[in-house]
């Protein structure tokens, strides 16, 4: 299993999108078959993919196509004046335009695979790490109807703790853990599916993907699953600023500007997500356009627990009984 | 008639032309990545829980979506230089 290369949810924060798999009713042999052939680096494979397609459009010594469009444009413009210049450097300008969209396109594309491979390599190390309890399920039938009505796992778990067998404590403990799982896919796929897509014969296609930010970082394994493992605590990362989430909360790792707003000369202080971090100048209307955009909205501060109210993970579990 | 002014170096347009296809050359190869180097193996994702298939079937949406993004922009680069190519051409018959 590849060295954790990512980064936490800060606690309070969790998926923006539930579970919708029963994964309570299941019992933990089947949830550990669910995810014993996934591959979090096949996943991270394709994310990668997505990074050296938008670095033959924005990276490299010399900016991808956005940087050699600059280039020539800008000395072109220098020897040639005249309508048919002017006509040549309004397309090209609109030209460039795509090319910025494209590459953060690719960008949103890359994180959602790679939040995807985080959360698959963090939730499915503890699964397969967990060992069946050799005990009889007592209770079973007891929470059989709650498992199947798709109550929250952590909820029964918490609710019975200590009425439990260990068999049943463990296939709920993986089930809480399996949700996680759940719910980041869905949060990504939810903000894959919010991105805009332009039609292809439109002028400014594919246009700002706007809509839901994906999220590169994994909420941990809440406090109420049993630490199995002596999994090494993630890598100390260089700090990055905090991006303000419009939710209240803040969720550190995400670039506010891109290698696209930084190539094109576009303001890199704008909102991230909206053509490479811009705002943009439409001049033939004369108004500026954004692509509307629910910065981070992946993620959302879960509220403060009551009396009653499982706990959320911090992160500092993975330390525990080391 | 009106008069047209322009002012045009024919040796600065050959060298725009030469970097719009390499432009194109770039597109060309970040189209062919679109293509064959972002594949997701659905397995790799998990199996038996519905998750798996909701966000494959978004990412492999999308990778469909971003192949044909791709595919335009190599044309709109090939029209940007063919519109190129025709205009220095219009140039040097004029000068001649």
């Amino acid at each position: 299993m590849a060295e954790k290369e990512y980064d936490y949810l800060p606690p309070g924060q969790r998926y923006a999108s539930r579970h919708s798999t029963a994964f309570a009713a299941r019992s933990l042999p089947q949830m550990k078959a669910m995810v014993v052939h996934a591959d979090p680096e096949q996943v991270r494979t394709a994310g990668h993919g997505w990074d050296a397609f938008r670095a033959d459009l924005v990276g490299g010594e010399d900016g991808g196509v956005l940087g050699m469009l600059d280039a020539a444009v800008a000395r072109l413009m220098q020897s040639w004046q005249g309508d048919a210049a002017e006509a040549f450097l309004g397309e090209a300008e609109r030209f460039r335009d795509r090319i910025a969209d494209t590459a953060e396109y690719a960008r949103y594309i890359s994180v959602a695979l790679r939040g995807a491979a985080n959360a698959l390599q963090e939730y499915k190390t503890h699964v397969d790490a967990m060992t069946p309890a050799d005990d009889t399920p007592v209770s079973r039938a007891r929470t059989g109807e709650d498992r199947a009505s798709g109550v929250n796992a952590e909820d029964l778990l918490n609710a019975d703790r200590g009425r439990l067998s260990a068999a049943e404590q463990r296939a709920l403990e993986a089930a809480v853990v399996m949700e996680q799982l759940g719910a980041a896919y869905n949060s990504q796929g939810s903000a894959m599916g919010s991105w805009s897509r332009e039609s292809l014969t439109a002028p400014s296609c594919p246009g700002a993907p706007g809509g839901i930010a994906p999220l590169a970082e994994v909420r941990p394994i809440p406090y109420s699953v049993s630490p199995r493992l002596a999994a090494s605590p993630p890598r100390p990362r260089a700090a990055e600023p905090p991006i303000r989430t419009g939710a209240g909360g803040v969720v550190e790792g995400l670039k506010a500007s891109t290698d696209a707003a930084s190539a094109t000369g576009r303001r890199g202080d704008a909102v991230p997500g909206v053509t490479g971090g811009v705002l943009r100048q439409d001049s033939a209307h004369g108004r500026d356009r954004t692509g509307s955009n629910a910065v981070l909205g992946a993620a959302v501060p879960i509220p403060a627990p009551g009396p009653a109210a499982s706990q959320g993970g911090s992160g500092l579990h993975r330390g525990r009984g080391r | 008639m009106a008069v047209q002014r322009y002012q045009v170096d024919l040796d600065e347009m050959d060298l725009a032309l030469r970097q719009l296809y390499n432009i194109i050359r770039r597109l060309e190869n970040a189209e062919s990545k679109a293509r064959h180097e972002t594949g997701l193996v659905r397995e790799s994702l998990g199996t038996g829980f519905d998750e798996v298939y909701e966000f494959y079937a978004e990412q492999a949406l999308v990778k469909t979506y971003m192949e044909d993004v791709a595919a335009q922009l190599r044309a709109s680069a090939e029209e940007l230089t063919r519109k190129m190519k025709w205009t220095r051409d219009a140039y040097e018959d004029a000068d001649s």
